[in-house]
């Protein structure tokens, strides 16, 4: 599971008002080298909830200097684009799972993907 | 491509697959010629070029060839197709060709994995295995494709994405300046998802859940491109779901799902964004358009294909 990936998700446990964003508790964390693709990086950082990412980046220990505000001008800011890169594209989470931040709920991440199923009581 | 003249081109569609007995028949006798015939019908394209002569194509999933036939009254005739003569379809003698994208390599899944056709490779028998109606998807896509680039979509998910070849298609046309989420609500297609983009050298990524709901509320209102290939086939209601049958019972009417997806489709997409559905005849194309126009996108059905006995639609879907 990509950091992106993880920018996206929500709990829908039964009753949670506020399932944004989950908590990373990773056991097996990777890297993997993606290409570099300013351009997307550049149109992806506006979509991103910039704070979620830099929580789930330092959860699994590859914050990578991202600084606590996406700076102005940023798509020719080269190194922040490759700094956002990094952490966007290149961290996958294997094995772990992910919390509900409001009822404790764990989703399970397995093989580098999010479950997110809930059980007819869950839901 | 073409094993008579190496070019890489293939044949275009303009028109109506040719009849499934004649489809048969060629495909029968590129086997008697000694051509390796994987995946014969599911793949085969069609272009009308003339009143009573057409243009049959093949192509293999793993390996990308193309053979140009005319069929005549007499039978598949073979003939080696380069450039064409002449210009537009209509009237003119010769083959037409345009590039295809090729359908991305996915692993061995459904009844090949089953029988371990491919026994080094790791297989997924319970996930679907690409068929008429993706192969319908891929060409209309690829007929889309100028309009779906200009649009510039950054934001894409493929729901029920299966084995992945769909998006890794989408990859391919978009390539790598797009955010590729995919869902499944069966865990081993969301793995065979993640194969299929280590194949291809691409980054997909598959979420288990159900439709897009793992992504709402944060994605509403913010996705470029949705692709669904639902489960359409008529069944009981209390198959829809069921750990076998979630890639194709569809339940009454073989809708249920696309209801579902349906309902939600106008808060998903961005302004200016589309959807693709594949649904069958069955399902009442006519009434799901209806429906959709009623809550404010623009709809039409921008591709038909009759496969054996299902007639099959593409159905598209514009946010203003």
């Amino acid at each position: 599971m990509k950091l992106l990936t993880h920018n996206m998700l929500t709990s829908h446990v039964k009753g949670v008002v506020s399932g944004y964003p989950l908590r990373i508790k990773a056991k097996e964390v990777q890297l993997n080298a993606v290409d570099f693709n300013a351009e997307f990086i550049s149109r992806m950082i506006p979509k991103l909830e910039w704070k979620a990412l830099r929580e789930a980046a330092e959860s699994v220990g590859h914050l990578n200097d991202l600084p606590l505000e996406v700076p102005s001008e940023h798509q020719d800011n080269e190194e922040f684009l490759q700094k956002v890169h990094h952490v966007l594209m290149e961290v996958e989470v294997e094995e772990g799972v992910l919390q509900c931040p409001e009822s404790g709920h764990e989703f399970p991440i397995s093989k580098g993907i999010p479950n997110m199923l809930l059980n007819e009581d869950d839901v | 491509m073409c094993p008579q003249c190496a070019s890489p081109y293939i044949a275009c569609t303009f028109a109506p697959l040719p009849p499934y007995s004649l489809v048969s028949s060629f495909v029968s006798h590129l086997r008697g010629s000694g051509f390796g015939v994987e995946r014969e019908e599911r793949e085969v394209l069609a272009a009308q070029l003339w009143a009573c002569t057409f243009a049959v194509c093949c192509r293999d999933r793993y390996t990308i060839w193309t053979a140009m036939f005319v069929a005549t009254h007499n039978g598949p005739q073979f003939v080696c197709g380069q450039a064409p003569p002449g210009d537009g379809p209509m009237g003119q003698r010769g083959t037409y060709a345009i590039k295809m994208i090729p359908t991305p390599k996915f692993p061995p899944v459904g009844l090949a994995a089953e029988w371990g056709v491919h026994k080094t490779k790791k297989g997924f028998p319970t996930v679907y295995e690409p068929a008429e109606d993706t192969f319908l998807l891929l060409d209309t896509l690829q007929a889309e494709r100028d309009s779906i680039r200009a649009d510039k979509p950054l934001i894409f998910v493929e729901v029920g994405c299966g084995s992945g070849v769909v998006s890794a298609f989408v990859t391919a046309m978009l390539g790598p300046s797009a955010c590729y989420l995919c869902t499944d609500i069966h865990h081993l297609a969301a793995e065979c998802t993640l194969e299929t983009a280590t194949l291809n050298r691409i980054s997909l990524c598959p979420v288990i859940t159900d439709l897009v709901s793992a992504f709402l509320p944060r994605l509403e209102s913010a996705i470029d491109l949705i692709i669904f290939n639902p489960p359409y086939v008529v069944t009981s209601s209390k198959e829809v779901g069921g750990s076998v049958e979630t890639a194709w019972a569809g339940g009454k009417d073989g809708r249920e799902v696309i209801l579902r997806f349906l309902d939600k489709l106008p808060s998903l997409l961005a302004k200016g964004g589309r959807c693709y559905v594949v649904v069958l005849a069955q399902n009442g194309p006519e009434e799901l358009l209806t429906k959709t126009r009623r809550k404010g996108l623009l709809v039409s059905c921008v591709a038909s294909r009759r496969v054996g006995i299902e007639h099959l639609f593409v159905l598209r879907f514009l946010q203003q």
